[in-house]
């Protein structure tokens, strides 16, 4: 595909793309549009730039502190269910 | 690999798949008994397990095929608008957000919590997929397999998860007081 090939994007469509965008479910040429696009606006850009930081958040898969308590309980439980199922399997 | 070796590899673990269980199945009690239910279905998969592969990607993919053959489908149904449509909304409502400058809860440190909340507090079809594509990293079309859904209805089901995951966390930033109250638009 050649760069006369390629359709120039307003806003509008470039909001339609963007979360297809961040997937990396667009199909090459709409991605090149979409960064020709992101280029020439700092309206999408920072848009971009902030839906991008949520979805990293999103996929952040730490574990909150507060949430230590309750799985160590969880541990001796658990370790229990296994000693069980390993004595009835012998 | 021995029972033993299970143990010192699978149980550290146990935090960051609880965490895991409580977004998918969005409350505790369930969360809890689907832990134990993974562990138990590891323990007697262990014998197929592979010396040196990812013990964490292997116990999270048993945890949520332990999820969806217990899962039994909702019978809520959504309105549902075009995938177009939910992202231009999306992107429509994230960009008031960040002109009112609502997007600074994402630098609030107990960022994390409020987020699973919001995802756990999501209607279980649109949750399903955030933990499918968004936590997982699965692609539209492999969540659409796991859902059995066509490809359109993941992307609707996804964007919509997203803008009401953004609303919920504009509204805890308000209530925490990280951002002006009204800020919602």
């Amino acid at each position: 595909m050649s760069d006369t090939d390629l359709v120039a994007i307003d806003c509008t469509e470039a909001g339609r793309r963007l979360w297809a965008y961040l997937d990396g479910e667009l199909a090459a040429p709409s991605v090149t549009e979409m960064e020709a696009h992101l280029t020439s606006c700092a309206k999408c850009l920072r848009l971009n730039q902030s839906q991008r930081q949520f979805l990293g958040l999103l996929h952040d898969d730490r574990t909150p502190t507060g949430l230590e308590a309750q799985a160590a309980a969880l541990r001796e439980k658990v370790r229990q269910r296994l000693a069980e199922e390993r004595a009835r399997s012998r | 690999m021995t029972d033993g070796d299970f143990e010192a590899l699978a149980l550290p673990l146990l935090p960051r798949l609880l965490r895991y269980a409580q977004r998918l199945t969005g409350n505790e009690a369930d969360a809890e008994d689907l832990v134990q239910s993974t562990y138990l279905n590891a323990l007697k998969g262990w014998h197929s397990f592979v010396p040196g592969a990812d013990v964490g990607r292997w116990l999270f993919t048993i945890c949520r095929h332990t999820f969806f053959r217990a899962r039994r489908h909702s019978a809520d149904t959504i309105a549902l608008e075009t995938p177009e449509l939910e992202s231009l909304a999306g992107a429509d409502q994230a960009s008031a957000f960040i002109a009112a400058g609502a997007d600074r809860w994402q630098d609030a440190p107990d960022v994390s919590e409020a987020l699973d909340a919001a995802i756990r507090s999501l209607p279980e079809t649109l949750r399903v997929l955030v933990m499918l594509v968004d936590v997982e990293g699965l692609s539209y079309e492999e969540a659409a397999q796991q859902e059995a859904v066509p490809i359109g209805t993941v992307r609707s089901r996804l964007y919509r998860a997203r803008r009401l995951l953004q609303e919920r966390l504009v509204r805890y930033a308000e209530d925490a007081g990280i951002i002006p109250g009204g800020t919602h638009v």
